[in-house]
């Protein structure tokens, strides 16, 4: 893929690791870069942020892609241009559930396309889904570090507060009708960025997954990340069994 | 006088979404009287079912079970019951296609079946899948209108992940080559022919159930996967594809603990 003679990330060919986590606010970089081993800061412009540390001896990212999917698109075929082949998502949720908690965490195997970035991509009918390999990873991890979660599918949505307030947007019946359908259908969270990267990693030929907190709590979120740096830790260990 | 309450009922069944869940109730939990199109009650089929496309299909992969009985044959739905570890398993052919594959896993949730493995031909493969390959498909492009009707179309034909796991490694085990990824569900089967050069951008193959049972198992909550092999045409299921279907069902009957979905 050709990129324009910019990019917008500011990062440069080889400052990027194979493996790479994405959260949206990049303020939780530094959090995450907290992790890896020997961590810098290898850029910061705009919403994006990328830390690049050690893990096991392999060179691992964490880059915020800001919130929703234009920016998400921008990361995810810039990080894929700099040679990123592993992606994660990482980050909060709202939960749609009752049975579900807001300390939760929610794997994510597939999404609702309820945005239109991912539709400029590839037609509606694809569906937004996740590495398996990922996902496998991700839900051994969880349940290796007894972190309560969910498998299931999540909501990618455009504008957030066309669905936290409804009542005031034209389209409200709409809104709301797909709202139910969505809780009626089994969707577990409620989230902006998941169906982006997943129908532009598998565009791309890139492997990606999702994992996120069902609530705000910030203890959830260190246990998320754990989760997530314990299965990249399997997927490399995985990856140097099976090569031997 | 009988006559004219039943077409009563019926009206009111119709007209009013209350009545006909009442009537739902009555007639299947009750009554436990048989389903509409399959023809069977519940207690007549295990948790486990494996769907084939051909009623032809399905005596064969029945041979495959422990003590396998025939149970019910309608329409295409013919449906025989053994069973695999200890476990009921059923087997039942749902047709071609998405309208009759919806109407069949609806019909069988209904009875409680909870997981579904559709064995099936991949078509219009991509470049580099070798006829006779395993293709696992993780989600399903919907290019069919049954799904639709279920579900809204940004709502993603995914399968069950354990069940995906389940199949690779049976695959694995018995050393067939296979891949995971996307099939392409559509209506139109002469159409798939047109472009079977180089298949359907970004997905392994095309078939004709996958997509509408992906989603009818989602919206109701069940589990379902689909184990394609590359074909040229439609054709009768080969034996090894039955028998991987059947020990990746082995493998998941095997580690699953938890009723609940999701």
């Amino acid at each position: 893929m050709k990129l324009l003679n910019h990019g917008l990330l500011g990062c440069s060919p080889g400052s990027i690791g194979r493996y790479v986590l994405l959260p949206g606010d990049p303020g939780r970089v530094p959090m995450i870069a907290e992790l890896f081993e020997d961590a810098e800061e290898v850029s910061r412009s705009r919403e994006f942020c990328a830390y690049t540390g050690t893990l096991r001896g392999e060179k691992i990212s964490a880059v915020s892609t800001g919130m929703g999917g234009p920016s998400t698109a921008i990361t995810v075929q810039e990080l894929a241009h700099l040679g990123a082949e592993v992606m994660i998502r990482v980050g909060t949720s709202g939960a749609m559930q009752k049975f579900m908690e807001a300390t939760d965490l929610v794997i994510t195997w597939g999404a609702v396309r309820d945005e239109y970035t991912s539709q400029q991509f590839l037609p509606l009918s694809y569906p937004a889904v996740a590495d398996l390999d990922v996902t496998l990873a991700l839900c051994e991890a969880a349940t290796e570090l007894g972190y309560r979660h969910h498998i299931g599918i999540s909501q990618s949505k455009d504008a957030f507060y066309a669905e936290h307030q409804p009542e005031r947007m034209p389209a409200r019946h709409k809104l709301e009708q797909n709202w139910f359908a969505w809780r009626k259908a089994g969707v577990l969270c409620s989230e902006m960025e998941a169906s982006v990267l997943f129908i532009l990693a598998h565009m791309l030929g890139v492997k990606a997954g999702g994992i996120m907190v069902a609530g705000p709590s910030l203890q959830s979120l260190q246990n998320l990340l754990k989760t997530a740096v314990r299965a990249i830790e399997i997927l490399i260990d995985r990856e140097r069994g099976g090569a031997q | 006088m009988g006559e004219k309450l039943a077409n009563k009922m019926f009206k009111w069944a119709v007209l009013y979404p209350g009545f006909r869940k009442f009537i739902n109730w009555v007639y299947a939990d009750v009554l436990k009287m048989p389903q509409y199109h399959i023809g069977m009650a519940p207690g007549q089929i295990g948790r486990y079912v494996l769907l084939v496309d051909d009623p032809q299909d399905a005596e064969k992969a029945a041979a495959l079970l422990d003590s396998p009985q025939a149970v019910a044959w309608h329409r295409e739905y013919r449906t025989f019951t053994g069973t695999l570890e200890g476990a009921m398993v059923s087997v039942t052919s749902v047709g071609l296609g998405g309208p009759s594959a919806a109407i069949g896993v609806h019909e069988l949730s209904a009875i409680g079946g909870e997981v579904f493995l559709y064995l099936g031909c991949g078509l219009a493969v991509a470049k580099g899948v070798q006829p006779g390959e395993m293709l696992i498909a993780k989600g399903a492009v919907r290019d069919e209108g049954t799904g639709l009707q279920y579900a809204p179309p940004a709502f993603p034909a995914i399968a069950d992940l354990k069940l995906v796991d389940c199949l690779r490694r049976a695959c694995v085990k018995s050393s067939l080559p296979c891949r995971v990824g996307l099939t392409r569900s559509t209506d139109a089967y002469y159409l798939i022919q047109a472009d079977q050069d180089g298949g359907f951008l970004h997905t392994l193959c095309s078939d004709l159930n996958t997509a509408a049972i992906f989603i009818v198992s989602s919206v109701l909550g069940r589990r379902a996967a689909s184990l394609l092999q590359a074909s040229e045409r439609i054709q009768p299921l080969g034996m090894a594809h039955i028998e991987a279907g059947i020990s990746a069902l082995r493998l998941f009957i095997a580690s699953d603990g938890r009723k609940k979905n999701i």
